[in-house]
């Protein structure tokens, strides 16, 4: 299903029959049991999880959530959400996951009773593999004797590893000989591991290698023809990496483990170059990742000394390094610049293809502007699509548009230059075809500023009635333009007798001012237009406060003309312009501004307020998104989750 | 996962799975609302064939020798949404008409780019507003 979809308008719930493990190294593994599906969450990431028990919808939930301050970081919280969905612990309604049934496993061992005999197999097992001299099998009877102890040492470990996990509680899935596995033996799904306690799921990791390791360590001591095949199934199964079991055991350090919303994102906007870059940090400062590698090299070490033992010349010796030294030297060194060089032009692969979409559009238009606005197409049918499209006109009756589009004339402007037709008192209202106009306005100074900058599927000519009290807009050129011009008098009297005075306001006031600032240069033009009809103009006087430090906050403003002063405790902060916004923290923390902010110099603000915009946050997720990174940023500290001490209460 | 029973009430007699001539798609799995756009479409003369999900619709979309007029589909659907089963099935059909309708999307500022040329509808809507919809994308009149 579509990702907007499933985090703005469907309806989840948690699955009926989610299983909880307790909590291991900071994080609890959730099981659909009927599906045999896991995800491991932390504490936090279960709370949100559980405000689906009733069927709810992603808004609602980040609504509930950020009204009792336990809002995850929000790119956390979708990705939960989606992950979730994917391992069937949250459904769609109607959605019935297909059911894995368990097998009716009758025997038991408790961990406790076999935890002594594995560790010691497994230790005197590794000791006699390493002090006894294994060989390569030299007759067929090796090869074969040889591979029929690997496949009956890895089948009875595994069959010891199901009986714990029976006796533990879990439940064993798909016991079976496997004739494809390498070599064929008997299996068994140990997925249900992940529900078990530490002690008992070190026991299950354990069982294969310490049959193994035993096996190895008999056979090298008795017939060391026959060592060779077990000795390499116990090197294989210690493995580091690759799902080696007993190295994901390893946890050091008070650093919780990973959920599986923090890593391996399917959240697109998660999956950002930086995102890795701070997953790569985070595991080189955890302790945990050290002594996996440390593990590793163990591991390594062992293997080369399995390997010169099975050889005449043993890496030990000066004569081994004599003859391969370089050798090797090149292929680590080798192997390890290509490992690095693939990764940054991978990653150089994906940033250059998202900043190269970023700009795309942006040179496009801006090509057009500048050299192509003759190539663009402006008969009637295609001044029709555009009035259509316009905000504006696109509320009147089409055959209304129909006439307009065959009456409208092309009038075109070079750079700098004045539009004497849709200024002062305008003869003409034009729509914009192609280029950049400046909208500016006479100040009781006598001084003239740029109030706002207007661009391609703007309107312009209907500023005195879109803002009576501040009439006398001049209009220029900043690049070439080309207008669609309609004599106003056949206009007037029809936006007068049908257009809301809001949707005139939206249409030529606010959304072309919003589309330009900063906070919604990345957002949907749809969620634009929303933003535009939720907020309202508010006008106030030199000094009237706008926002006041420690009162509850009920709006969210950004600033639409004029400046505001930034204060705390009676010291003045900063100043803040056209474009700016604030409010939105106390609004998403649920807490009272830290700061108090007071009109300037004739200021105008666009306000929303809190409920709505809580509503259009929570249903759009680039949104959400975008004010969550601007309000972090001004923190200097993440949003959300928060902390003790993070937010004042109001 | 057809639904044989819907199938058959929605399917006018005399061809194999109903329309001979023009006719309309209507998607919804919510089977209340899909029956009475279908009484609403017929009783404006429109030739109206049903699919409770994109299952049934792709079914039906391939049994047909000519495709819909129009498609009305529903944009919550269990297993795949009414914006995967139109974009499926204008990889198959090249320029179809096609209604989204939905009654969850109310505060929801978005709409994927490549269907942004599709009209939505808000559920609930009332006889009238369905009909002139239809009208405005069929190009006014009755389809058969």
């Amino acid at each position: 299903m579509d990702i907007n979809l499933i985090l703005s308008a469907q309806t989840l719930s948690l699955a009926p029959n989610v299983r909880r493990s307790e909590l291991k190294d900071g994080i609890i593994v959730l099981k659909n049991i009927s599906a045999r599906t896991y995800l491991r969450v932390t504490p936090d990431q279960w709370q949100i999880l559980r405000k689906f028990e009733k069927p709810n919808m992603v808004p609602n939930m980040l609504g509930d959530a950020i009204r009792d301050r336990e809002c995850l970081a929000l790119g956390e919280s979708y990705e939960l959400i989606l992950k979730a969905l994917k391992a069937n612990i949250l459904l769609e309604p109607g959605v019935e996951p297909e059911t894995i049934q368990a097998h009716d496993w009758q025997s038991k061992v408790r961990a406790s009773v076999l935890e002594r005999p594995l560790v010691i197999l497994f230790v005197a097992g590794l000791v006699m593999a390493l002090g006894f001299h294994p060989k390569l099998p030299s007759t067929v009877l090796d090869w074969t004797l040889g591979l029929v102890l690997l496949c009956a040492s890895l089948s009875f470990g595994e069959f010891l590893a199901a009986c714990m996990i029976r006796d533990a509680g879990g439940e064993v899935y798909r016991p079976r000989w496997n004739w494809f596995a390498l070599p064929p033996h008997f299996t068994v799904d140990m997925h249900d591991t992940a529900m078990l306690r530490r002690k008992e799921q070190t026991m299950v990791a354990l069982a294969v290698p310490a049959v193994l390791a035993a096996s190895a360590g008999i056979a090298a001591w008795h017939e060391p023809g026959l060592a060779f095949f077990s000795l390499v199934g116990l090197v294989l199964s210690l493995r580091p990496i690759f799902g080696g079991r007993l190295a994901a055991l390893i946890h050091v350090g008070s650093k919780r483990m990973p959920s599986d919303a923090e890593h391996d994102f399917i959240f697109p906007p998660n999956r950002h170059p930086k995102a890795r870059v701070k997953l790569m940090m985070t595991a080189i400062t955890n302790a945990t990742s050290w002594a996996r590698i440390g593990y590793g090299v163990l591991w390594t070490l062992a293997l080369l000394y399995w390997v010169g033992r099975l050889t005449t010349t043993p890496p030990w010796t000066l004569l081994f390094w004599k003859q391969n030294g370089l050798l090797i030297a090149i292929a680590i060194g080798g192997s390890l610049a290509l490992m690095g060089l693939s990764y940054f032009l991978w990653e150089m692969y994906h940033w250059s293809r998202g900043f190269a979409r970023g700009r795309r559009n942006t040179m496009r238009l801006w090509k057009t502007r500048w050299f192509g606005a003759g190539s663009i197409p402006l008969d009637e049918s295609s001044r029709v699509k555009m009035l259509t499209a316009s905000p504006l006109f696109g509320t009147m009756p089409p055959p209304k548009r129909q006439e307009f589009a065959r009456t409208m004339t092309v009038r075109r402007y070079s750079p700098w230059a004045a539009i004497p037709e849709a200024s002062d008192e305008p003869t003409h209202v034009a729509i914009i075809v192609s280029g950049k106009i400046s909208l500016r306005r006479k100040l009781p100074t006598g001084r003239t500023v740029q109030v706002q900058v207007l661009s391609e599927g703007d309107v312009v000519g209907l500023h005195d009635l879109a803002d009576p009290k501040h009439p006398g807009y001049r209009l220029r050129s900043l690049t070439p333009v080309t207008l669609l011009m309609i004599e106003r008098s056949a206009v007037q009297a029809l936006i007068q007798n049908t257009v809301p005075q809001t949707t005139l306001v939206d249409a030529i006031l606010k959304r072309p001012f919003l589309r330009r600032i900063s906070l919604c240069r990345n957002w949907h033009l749809q969620a634009v237009h929303r933003f535009a009809r939720l907020s309202s103009i508010a006008d106030y006087k030199q000094d009237d406060p706008i926002l006041s430090e420690g009162q509850t906050v009920e709006d969210f403003f950004v600033i639409f003309e004029g400046d505001a002063k930034v204060s705390r405790d009676g010291r003045g902060l900063a100043t803040i312009y056209g474009g700016d916004f604030f409010g939105e923290i106390g609004l998403m923390q649920n807490s009272s501004p830290n700061a108090s902010v007071t009109a300037h110099h004739r200021t105008r603000c666009l306000r929303i307020p809190r409920v709505e915009l809580l509503r259009f946050v929570t249903h759009n997720y680039t949104v959400a998104l975008e004010i969550e990174r601007v309000s972090s940023e001004r923190l200097g500290r993440p949003l959300f989750p928060l902390k003790v001490g993070d937010f004042r209460i109001q | 996962m057809t639904n044989n029973n819907n199938t058959s009430s929605s399917i006018p007699e005399g061809s194999p799975t109903g329309a001979a001539g023009p006719w309309i798609l209507v998607v919804d799995d919510e089977p209340s609302i899909r029956r009475l756009m279908e009484f609403l479409l017929r009783s404006q003369g429109w030739t109206v064939l049903s699919a409770d999900g994109a299952a049934q619709a792709m079914e039906i979309l391939a049994a047909e020798s000519t495709p819909p007029s129009l498609i009305i589909c529903d944009v919550l659907m269990p297993h795949v949404d009414g914006l995967e089963l139109v974009r499926r099935m204008c990889a198959r059909l090249k320029g179809l008409n096609v209604i989204f309708v939905s009654g969850h999307l109310t505060d929801v500022s978005w709409w994927p780019e490549d269907l942004k040329d599709h009209r939505f509808l808000p559920k609930p809507f009332e006889n009238a507003q369905l009909i002139s919809a239809v009208k405005e994308s069929i190009g006014g009149g009755n389809a058969t």
